[in-house]
């Protein structure tokens, strides 16, 4: 069998996506038991009053950050994740988290703030823009390994 | 990649840190968007020169020694102060202390001859967000001879503000909040804030609206349900809250809380004891930490967050004084 420097490389490439999601599914887990806690130990001293947003915070990081790097680990889908993509996608959990967790202290202590509303659009926008960058990454991959004419990882 | 990486957690946790700030320590002095034209523009002039300054009395109807005193008051009456009570030719208050419940609670009984009397005070004397005092400091500032802590209108951006006449701001962040209003002839009532602006509440005469909530008697009935809180709170607090029996008559109510001495009351409880006061109109202001009750020149309920004991700093009173 021979193998050729573009295969090692494809190779090298896969096993990096492919620990790229790993890291995320493991970056999410600690990052939900982290706000589990925190929101538990906030209920706590909260007087019995409780924010949704708060008490519920743990399932940002669970949902759009372990769940979500899980069906991508099974389903293989996307076959070569961009870093740029990832990046920014983990960046996007990280905002509407922390907006989350201000919600919910500032409903507990009976106030708000405007300011809210940009940690919602910089978050969903982050991880909006995530999946079309993991797309055109995609799309342009795909479109290299088709055309003859392009290298192959330049 | 890894440096915008980087450059954006930086700005996350800034951005954090500014909103934090500007919600809970950073002061913002506001205006005022429609000025007094009613009875407050004669008398405020002078609230910080006259007044019968109940301070000089050493008496309070809760833990201190009884006093018999005499003061001169802003209206040239003659006061006569005892440890609960206080009298002049205008305002006439009796403060008594209650068991309800598990619960000490501090009843202030008001009968004054007009509603000018009944005045509302920010701290520091200016309208704004995370300005704040304590009641009594507020309360000596303004010559208060009894005072309650308000609404705690600073620590939200919507919700109705008028007060003394002048409205201050008239948006609202749910047309079913509850606002109580003080009108002109000491008639009172809850109004949902989305069926009556506060210019049209100023233009009928409101000289005072306060916005927490919710109501707790309408029109001689109890308007909570049993399992009603504010927000998600569903155990029992510390509560402040004002009533109306009839027109120039009043009561302020003020619960301990949150201590193995006083469990607190529920909004259901709270509303009973006004009814039992005979209100026929009554609302509940903010509670928690900020339940305080001033009179004679001392704090005579027990303030405290659950934590640590004392008064937290408020924007706002309500009180009785010239």
């Amino acid at each position: 069998m021979i193998l050729y420097t573009s295969d090692i490389n494809r190779k090298e490439k896969n096993n990096s996506g492919s620990s790229l999601l790993r890291a995320g599914i493991i970056r999410s887990l600690i990052a939900s038991a982290f706000c589990f806690v925190f929101s538990t130990v906030y209920n706590h001293f909260g007087h019995r009053v409780y924010s949704p947003y708060m008490t519920w915070l743990f399932l940002f990081p669970l949902l759009f950050g372990t769940a979500v790097y899980l069906i991508m680990v099974m389903t293989g889908i996307p076959e070569r994740p961009s870093a740029a993509a990832a990046a920014a996608y983990s960046s996007g959990i990280a905002t509407v988290t922390i907006g989350s967790a201000l919600k919910g202290v500032f409903a507990i202590a009976g106030t708000s703030s405007p300011y809210l509303s940009v940690y919602w659009a910089a978050g969903f926008g982050l991880m909006g823009a995530a999946v079309l960058m993991q797309y055109l990454y995609s799309s342009r991959r795909a479109h290299r390994n088709t055309d003859p004419s392009a290298l192959p990882y330049q | 990649m890894k440096k915008w990486k980087i450059l954006y957690d930086v700005m996350l946790v800034v951005f954090t840190a500014f909103v934090l700030l500007k919600t809970f320590v950073i002061s913002d002095v506001k205006t005022a968007q429609a000025e007094s034209t009613g009875i407050y523009t004669e008398t405020s002039a002078d609230t910080s020169s006259s007044g019968s300054s109940g301070s000089s009395s050493t008496g309070t109807a809760a833990s201190g020694t009884a006093a018999s005193d005499t003061s001169s008051s802003g209206s040239d009456s003659t006061a006569v102060i005892t440890e609960n009570s206080y009298q002049d030719d205008n305002i006439s208050i009796t403060v008594t202390e209650e068991r309800i419940d598990g619960t000490t609670v501090y009843i202030a009984d008001i009968t004054v001859s007009s509603v000018e009397y009944l005045k509302s005070a920010f701290a520091d004397n200016a309208y704004g967000r995370n300005i704040k005092e304590t009641t009594s400091q507020m309360a000596e500032e303004n010559s208060a001879i009894l005072a309650i802590n308000g609404d705690y209108y600073g620590f939200r951006d919507y919700g109705y503000v008028l007060r003394n006449g002048t409205l201050y701001r008239s948006n609202y962040s749910s047309k079913n909040d509850e606002a109580f209003v003080i009108y002109e002839d000491g008639s009172c009532e809850t109004v949902k804030e989305g069926s009556a602006s506060a210019s049209s509440l100023q233009e009928n005469g409101a000289v005072q609206v306060y916005s927490f909530g919710p109501g707790l008697v309408e029109n001689g009935t109890i308007s909570v349900s049993q399992n009603e809180e504010v927000s998600q709170s569903k155990s029992s607090n510390p509560r402040t809250a004002i009533g109306m029996i009839s027109p120039l008559h009043y009561v302020f109510v003020v619960s301990d809380g949150r201590t193995s001495e006083s469990t607190g009351l529920s909004l259901y409880q709270l509303a009973s004891c006004m009814q039992d006061l005979g209100c026929t109109e009554a609302y509940n202001l903010d509670g928690g930490g900020s339940s305080t009750i001033y009179f004679n020149g001392q704090v005579i309920n027990n303030p405290t967050d659950g934590n640590k004991s004392g008064e937290r700093e408020v924007s706002d009173i309500v009180y009785i004084g010239y």
